[in-house]
């Protein structure tokens, strides 16, 4: 298996990118702890993978803690600003900055019940008077101190001005690079704390981040898709309706031109399962086989959806349409079961065709990612489920080598798939490595359309390759 | 402002110096390095750097500290638009700021203005990567945050249980194994053992050391005492082994024997580390780790996307038919199974229905089971919302045809369909009529009587039509609904009500007062009501004798001298002669005190006698009930 955070092209983990990771560990964490109680699965393992990157990152430094300080806008490792941090680390600056803390402090022989506490106390009302020690007080409380909140973060010589004030906080907003993946899983996060706890969704962020993901295809489709393919975060909901956002962009992509359509495609693709919301969490996340009366509650999850959808003032019918209608199907099977018959458009069609697609070729914490050519295969023998000839263009969108892809090609290069041609088997690639392993540099002549090969043997693709999705993020 | 500043006025000649170069590089960033902006900018900002250097010396160092520009010692904050640019350029190119020296070359500058702009746009924020080098006489500096925590820092310093990092402990076991003179003389032992059976001309170091530390699983080290033990006895394993290598000779190499003796290592740790019960187990997810990457299956799935059919003119677009009729579809769905009716769903078919009356069609499998024997059953009563909907706001008039409309359906959906059903209803077939008795005694009186709100108010059963109807069937089941009715306090329906309840005949006693009070505005609804109580209790009964008492007690003195009432009057009065009571005797001898009319004396006179008699009779019955 490969390492946490190997890079595919074989460079070494960077100690940044690994501090960044664990820093959206800890953000991801944060809000598991937040939203579901202390013995949750989801907390637990949320808590297990900070340790295991933890654990990582402190092998790799050969050190026994972590020390990660917080100043105006960044956060702060080894004197070094983490400029690659990523929406997480706004969130973990604002977090730490509430308690008038200046960073924080892991052992590498934490344990999970040490993580939980630390965030569950900062998770906690702020009293008045309340500062980091008094967390600090409480963890040491429990036993040995292997995690701590540290006090403000000073310049070093002088008069040890803090590195941060209000005024900087106001900035902070436009300093912290926010990257899109961590933007769309925070906006889905709010929107799943919101609806559960009875609060109104705002539309217009979730279409403005449907635009930017179709920017971001626009501008380079790859690293979109690739990213999209991969599995990390605890919050597969979120993570799912986000690929399945990004995927249906991609399809609509190469069958409409009009950027409104694509936007309120992308829209109801992200919205698509806001209904599981209303499913109790131990149903929706049980790692037991489910009872009759729990599938049950689970199919319900398109009704309470498109309920959600319609008691809101402003919905796109869209969004209501293919949050409802994403698993029903054109026979017998699907749900929700409607006394009429119900019509399902080509918009709600799309969505349950990448709903499904996502499904299978997702990594999940009891089942490993499935091929394209595997999936395909499961979704032609479902024979009444799709309309047939969406669900072949779809795939000669998509590809059998999607793009973003990583590939060996048969002369031991790497190569990275860019776009998709008439032949499925021959897609654009761009060369990333020779077979020698060197990197070889941005140029148009790296880039290959193998259907173009004057003889097909000349260059093909050997093997589809897995990578981190950690390289992404930081790249992207 | 500083002393010093304000003496001289540096910091305008800094902050000039800032400004210059910010819009030197903000202008290269947009415009090539031959631009007539670019070029001024640059002439610009060599100007500034000159007026600098004059006070400052000939080497300058600008450099980012948190918000503000340091030029040469002096903090410049950054305030026109281009150096509050230069700021964020150089935080997001990780550049902390950059030495100047005395003499900087044009194409230097261009080259750092170059790198700048590329750097802006670069996802690696690596500095190394960034800036890997310097231009000539321009040093880039990193961006660097050197601070401490306050001062309390070390007591919050999260502390570790024991050095926990695998590298240290496995240094530690190395540690241990160097102290440990028996272990070592082992281990010399060996190493020459492999150094005598070396090659000749081979004269590499041997140092077992080295493989026995690699070969130490992490999961070992947990317990470095054990660690210890078991790597003596993986000494002595490899004894035994080197031994049976060298009989074989087939070992040449000091790597080999390395290699061996990590292997022998290895698979020995682990079997014990399992011992020991320290490896954990994870579950691992379902399904191989390459099957993500698998071409398996390649051919096949080719052959099956060939069989489906081809859609290459397939366009994408969001308006049309099927859209409102998915949506509609889905507002149907939500409308019935919402827990009230009153959802927004409610509007939102209306709205559709309204603006393109030709979907209502889909309306019709709701209209059909609500038809069917299902309709009926307990789990799709909401379905029936549908169908008031149509009631309501229907185009297309799906529900013209009443026969769906059985007395079946009404008692089921009582109240709500009540009132259609009073529509459809043809009051000439006394087989309807017979039907409108029927569903009221299926449903029952309490039903109807707690229904009472909704059919007056939501329902609007009173109108004359309607009245006509209800009224028009000659069934003592109809009462609770006309008492639902009687509440109703408007003249035309007193009348009616009246009329009805006096033609069911009702117990003499009780409805004395309906028989002979006129006009009938004087009998309040509640006793319109209360008559119309097919089972009273006692106490009801007694409060609706009391009323009858009132009443004709009212109309007697009321009327008292009118001629035209006199024999209205004497039946008041026989009537009053069944409700006795001290009120009742009081104004029966007024009634005998009353003077004789002229042309009406034998017919006074009844009166008279009859109110006598009448309390003769009362008076009677009081002492009886007394004794």
């Amino acid at each position: 298996m490969m390492d946490e955070f190997s890079d595919p092209v074989g460079m070494p983990p960077d100690p940044e990118v690994m501090v960044t990771a664990l820093v959206d560990d800890l953000v991801a964490a944060l809000i598991n702890t937040r939203i579901y109680w202390s013995d949750h699965p989801r907390v637990q393992d949320s808590c297990r993978v900070v340790l295991r990157h933890l654990k990582s990152l402190c092998d790799e430094k050969k050190s026994d803690s972590i020390t990660i300080s917080v100043t105006t806008d960044f956060l702060v490792y080894e004197d070094r600003p983490l400029l690659g941090a990523t929406m997480g680390a706004k969130r973990f600056i604002q977090t730490l900055r509430e308690w008038n803390s200046g960073g924080i402090s892991l052992s590498r022989s934490a344990k999970n019940a040490d993580v939980e506490a630390l965030l569950k106390a900062l998770n906690e009302k702020r009293e008045e008077g309340e500062t980091y020690g008094t967390i600090n007080e409480k963890i040491r409380k429990r036993g040995p101190q292997r995690v701590s909140l540290l006090p403000e973060y000073r310049k070093t010589g002088g008069e040890g001005e803090i590195f941060y004030s209000e005024e900087d906080a106001k900035r902070m907003q436009c300093f912290v690079p926010m990257h899109m993946y961590q933007s769309v899983m925070d906006l889905l996060q709010g929107i799943t704390v919101s609806v559960a706890t009875g609060g109104r969704i705002d539309f217009d962020p979730v279409m403005e981040h449907a635009e930017d993901m179709l920017h971001r295809l626009e501008m380079n489709a790859g690293p979109m898709i690739n990213l999209a393919r991969q599995e990390q975060y605890d919050a597969f909901t979120f993570g799912h309706s986000m690929r399945v956002s990004v995927l249906a962009l991609n399809f609509g992509r190469a069958v409409t031109d009009d950027k409104e359509t694509l936007i309120r495609l992308g829209t109801a693709a992200l919205l698509h399962d806001v209904g599981k919301a209303m499913v109790p969490f131990e149903v929706l996340h049980s790692s037991k086989p489910l009872s009759d009366e729990e599938r049950e509650e689970i199919c319900r999850h398109p009704e309470y959806g498109a309920q959600i959808l319609i008691d809101h003032d402003d919905p796109d019918p869209h969004a209501i349409s293919a949050t409802f209608g994403h698993h029903c199907a054109h026979g017998e099977r699907g749900y929700p079961r409607t006394i009429h018959e119900h019509n399902i458009s080509l918009v709600t069609e799309i969505v349950g065709i990448v709903d499904v697609y996502e499904a299978l070729t997702a990594a999940r914490p009891y089942k490993r990612p499935m091929s394209p050519i595997r999936a395909y295969r499961i979704m032609m023998g479902m024979k009444d489920k799709f309309e047939p000839g969406l669900l072949r263009r779809f795939i000669e969108v998509t590809g059998i080598y999607p793009c973003g892809q990583l590939v060996e090609m048969n002369t031991g290069a790497l190569a990275r798939v860019e776009a998709q041609t008439k032949d499925l088997h021959r897609p654009i690639v761009k060369l990333l490595c020779d077979q020698e392993g060197c990197p070889l540099g941005e140029s148009v002549e790296n880039i290959v359309n193998l259907c173009q090969q004057m003889d097909a043997d000349t260059l093909f693709i050997k093997q589809m390759l897995r990578e981190d999705v950690r390289s992404l993020v930081a790249s992207s | 402002m500083t002393a010093e500043n304000e003496t001289t006025g540096l910091e305008s000649w800094e902050g000039e110096l800032i400004d210059q170069f910010a819009e030197f590089l903000k202008c290269s960033s947009i415009y090539p390095s031959n631009n007539v902006r670019v070029r001024s900018a640059r002439d610009g900002f060599f100007a500034a750097v000159e007026k600098v250097k004059k006070v400052r010396g000939s080497r300058l160092v600008i450099s980012l500290e948190g918000d503000n520009f340091v030029v040469a010692g002096i903090q410049v904050e950054p305030e026109s638009p281009p150096a509050v640019w230069m700021r964020d350029a150089f935080i997001r190119t990780a550049l902390g700021g950059l030495e100047l020296d005395a003499s900087i070359e044009c194409s230097a500058l261009a080259e750092f203005a170059e790198q700048l702009r590329v750097n802006y746009g670069n996802p690696d924020k690596n500095y190394g990567v960034l800036w890997p080098g310097k231009f000539e006489g321009i040093t880039p500096k990193e961006l660097r945050y050197q601070g401490r925590h306050g001062e309390d820092a070390k007591l919050a310093e999260a502390l570790p249980d024991l050095p926990d990092n695998p590298r240290a402990k496995q240094d530690r076991v190395i540690g241990s194994l160097l102290q440990d003179e028996g272990l070592m003389a082992k281990l010399k032992n060996l190493q020459e053992r492999i150094r005598d059976n070396m090659p000749e001309g081979e004269t590499a170091q041997v140092n077992l050391l080295e493989p026995i530390r690699a070969a130490l699983p992490i999961e070992a080290v947990l317990n470095p005492k054990a660690a210890c033990d078991l790597v003596e006895e993986i000494l002595e394993i490899c004894e035994s082994k080197v031994k049976a290598m060298v009989a074989k000779e087939n070992f040449t190499e000091q790597e080999t024997m390395a290699v061996a003796i990590a292997g022998i290592g290895r698979r020995y740790f682990r079997a014990r580390v399992k011992d020991m019960g320290v490896i954990p187990q994870e579950s691992l997810p379902e399904g191989r780790p390459e099957d993500a990457s698998t071409l398996e299956d390649i051919d096949l799935m080719f052959a099956e996307l060939k069989a489906l059919p081809t859609w290459d003119d397939f366009e994408l677009k969001i308006e049309g038919e099927p859209y409102t009729r998915e949506a509609l579809g889905v507002y149907l769905h939500d409308f019935v199974n919402a827990p009230s009716s009153d959802t927004p769903s409610h509007g939102l078919i209306c709205d559709i229905l309204k603006s393109e009356p030709q979907h209502s069609d889909l309306l019709q499998p709701y209209v059909e089971l609500c038809l069917s024997d299902k309709g009926l059953k307990e789990e799709n009563r909401h379905v029936w919302r549908v169908i008031e909907l149509l009631q309501k706001s229907d185009p297309t008039r799906i529900l013209e045809d009443r026969t769906f409309l059985t007395p079946k359906v009404v008692q089921f959906t009582f109240p709500r369909q009540f009132g259609p059903f009073l529509d459809t209803l043809n009051a000439s077939r006394p087989a309807e009529l017979e039907q409108l008795a029927d569903i009221c005694h299926r449903v029952g009186s309490v039903r109807i009587t707690e229904s009472g709100d909704y059919l007056l108010e939501t329902a609007k059963i009173v109108t004359r039509r309607r009245l006509k109807k209800i009224l028009s069937v000659d069934s003592d089941e109809m009462l609770p609904l006309v008492g639902v009715i009687a509440q109703v306090n408007d003249n035309w329906v007193r009348d009616a009500v009246a009329r009805f309840i006096r033609r069911r005949n009702p117990p003499v006693k009780e409805s004395a007062a309906l028989r002979v009070v006129r006009p009938l505005d004087w009998l309040s609804p509640q006793y319109l009501e209360a008559l119309c109580v097919r089972s009273p209790s006692r106490s009801h009964r007694q409060w609706l004798q009391e009323e009858s008492s009132r009443l004709l007690r009212v109309f007697l003195r009321d009327t008292a001298g009118l001629q035209e009432m006199l024999e209205r009057r004497i039946r008041a009065v026989h009537m009053l002669a069944a409700l006795p009571s001290e009120e009742n005797i009081e104004l029966l001898g007024d009634v005998v005190q009353e003077k004789r009319f002229r042309f009406f004396r034998w017919k006074t006179r009844g009166l008279r006698k009859a109110a006598r008699k009448a309390r003769k009779q009362m008076k009677r019955q009081l002492q009886n009930e007394r004794e």
